[in-house]
């Protein structure tokens, strides 16, 4: 027996190929779509006449036979490798492809089952090209994780960023009010991040840039005391110190000040952690009523399992990534559409 | 004598032979497994190593066997007298690997090898013969040994052309139709079945015999640390992905249904 693989652009000409190269002897075997992505790979089998045990078969019963040839015809394409339904639902190795990108992410294996279920239970597209496998992606993501964007602009926005030390908070609130500032919108931002040294310092040094109103909250009750001056169609961004998720009362004194009503804690996380790590993060600070979150750090992670794993983990919806990434803009919604092209990329080392 | 007299009775006995066509495919590290497997089951398990040119059983398992298959064809021990005790709990018989001479053994060697192998499977449960690469006539009369025959590929091209050519040579010369195909190195469970399917349509279109899938072993780098590390891979990853998947086919093996 002999094995060819043709490749062509689409089935049929493949068909036409085999046809021509080898008559209608041939049996198809398998037949798949490129690895490169574009067109088919036809593998075709071919009974060799030359074969050295051809004379003793040719008398057994289960031996070859020149007037048995099997002749193949077009429900061959359909009746492949595959099930009959093949060109409707998603193809294996589609899943497997993005499988095996979202594993090398470090997708926790209960996100990636899920995702993958999505997946499975999509139309197939048309073509295995980059464009459909983000597009295949992109659409499982909206399935299944939130998106929702934080109105910046909007009028009355009181947003309160929580997160671990370090996590990019303050950082994440300088570029928020340089965006609602450049939008021509009054902003005021609070911090609440007094104990730290430099906390208030920092953020001063960006507020300063902007001409921004900074002030200081120390406890509760002045926090409380600060919102009610402000008109409540402005819009606030407050500060607070990094808490450690496994510290009870780090949290609970946060939650003093996240939990003043009107307050939207939003949990900044960075990526690039560790998934187990990350979920626990995320449970530990969902205990604040944080529904959103932001991720930070983006063009330092290489990795992006963990916030798909944070996100499921906590029940988190993504609203804002920031990162010097070219595929995140500076920064902006952290959209499916985003998602998918982070997840999809592979980024080596340098 | 014919070599081919010694091979026409279908035999029925408690032997299984494990053979690719192809080389490296994973033939030798499936017969250590699957022997290791039935030891942990309680079975009383033998691993002959077939692969006489080119045996590499002991090697894998990182053994020294004082006496090996050399000594039965040159007459000087019984093959009973060659089994080497492997500690994970099951018997071998080694080969000797590299012996050019063992490749080129006489006919009547072989028939005392057949008779005495037959006698010495009586006092097991199950005995894998792990055979040689091709289909010369050596692997052939070992084959025939088998009541039954398990056919590893991979989804290399060359794997299926070469198991296709065992697989027709078992189906015209040995009349033996009990092939169970291992689909070795699977990315997936999916892709294994995809390249059984592959082999399984070549055969029932040519040879009009259809294989039956015995199992699928997935991918799995323990394997290659575990044979580096001349161990099985039960001593060193016994929960690993390849692992269990030999554990089913294994059990598989064992049915008394499957013979």
């Amino acid at each position: 027996m002999r094995l060819r693989t043709f490749h062509a652009s689409n089935m049929k000409q493949a068909m036409e190929m085999i046809r021509e190269e080898l008559g209608d002897s041939a049996i198809i075997i398998s037949s798949n779509k490129n690895a490169s992505g574009k067109g088919v790979a036809v593998t075709v089998a071919q009974e060799d006449m030359e074969d050295e045990y051809h004379h003793a078969s040719a008398t057994s019963p289960h031996g070859y036979d020149s007037q048995n040839v099997y002749e193949f015809q077009d429900r061959d394409i359909i009746d492949d490798t595959h099930d009959d339904d093949a060109l409707y639902t998603m193809p294996d190795y589609i899943v497997r492809d993005i499988e095996d990108k979202l594993y090398r992410q470090g997708v926790a294996a209960e996100v990636l089952d899920e995702l993958l279920h999505v997946i499975s239970t999509q139309q197939a597209p048309h073509d295995t090209s980059e464009e459909s496998l983000h597009h295949v992606l992109t659409t499982a993501l909206r399935q299944t994780f939130r998106f929702s964007s934080i109105p910046f602009t909007q009028t009355g926005l009181r947003m309160m960023v929580v997160g671990t030390p370090g996590a990019g908070k303050t950082l994440l609130i300088a570029k928020t009010a340089a965006r609602i500032v450049k939008a021509g919108h009054r902003v005021t931002v609070i911090t609440t991040d007094y104990k730290r040294a430099g906390g208030v310092e920092q953020l001063a040094s960006f507020t300063d840039i902007l001409k921004v109103k900074l002030h200081v909250a120390n406890t509760r009750a002045e926090l409380k005391a600060l919102l009610a001056q402000i008109p409540p169609s402005e819009r606030v961004l407050m500060d607070s110190a990094g808490a450690n998720p496994y510290d009870y009362q780090e949290l609970k004194d946060l939650s003093e000040f996240a939990g003043l009503m009107g307050v939207e804690p939003v949990l900044v996380f960075p990526a690039g952690n560790d998934p187990e790590e990350a979920a626990e993060v995320a449970r530990a600070f969902s205990f604040l009523g944080v529904e959103r979150m932001c991720v930070t750090r983006m063009d330092l992670a290489r990795r992006h399992g963990s916030i798909l794993t944070a996100a499921h983990a906590a029940g988190l919806a993504f609203s804002y990534g920031t990162g010097t990434e070219q595929v995140l803009g500076e920064c902006g919604d952290l959209t499916p559409e985003k998602l998918a092209s982070l997840l999809l990329t592979t980024k080596s080392h340098g | 004598m014919e070599l081919d007299e010694t091979m026409t009775t279908l035999p029925n006995n408690n032997i299984i032979a494990i053979a690719s066509g192809k080389g490296g495919v994973g033939k030798t590290w499936l017969s250590i497994t699957l022997s290791h497997l039935f030891a942990r089951s309680g079975r009383r398990a033998l691993l002959f190593d077939g692969d006489i040119g080119l045996a590499n059983v002991d090697v894998q398992l990182g053994l020294m066997p004082k006496k090996d298959l050399g000594n039965v064809f040159d007459g000087k021990a019984t093959l009973e007298e060659v089994i080497t005790h492997y500690n994970g709990g099951f018997d071998i018989i080694a080969g000797r690997s590299g012996s050019t001479r063992l490749a080129s053994v006489s006919l009547q060697s072989l028939s005392r090898i057949k008779e005495q192998m037959l006698g010495v499977a009586k006092n097991y449960d199950m005995v894998i013969i792990d055979l040689g690469a091709g289909i010369e006539q050596y692997v052939q009369f070992m084959a025939s040994i088998a009541s039954r025959c398990v056919v590893v590929i991979t989804d290399e091209p060359t794997s299926l052309t070469d198991a296709y050519a065992f697989i027709k040579l078992c189906t015209t010369k040995l009349q033996n139709p009990n092939i169970q195909i291992v689909v070795n190195q699977a990315q997936t469970q999916k892709d294994g079945e995809r390249t059984f399917a592959a082999l399984s349509k070549a055969c029932e279109n040519f040879l009009k015999v259809k294989p039956t899938l015995l199992g699928i072993v997935r991918k799995d780098n323990k394997v290659r640390d575990a044979i580096r590390s001349q161990s099985s891979l039960l001593e060193k990853a016994p929960h690993t992905l390849a692992a269990t998947d030999a554990a089913l086919i294994s059990v598989k093996l064992m049915q008394p249904t499957n013979t």
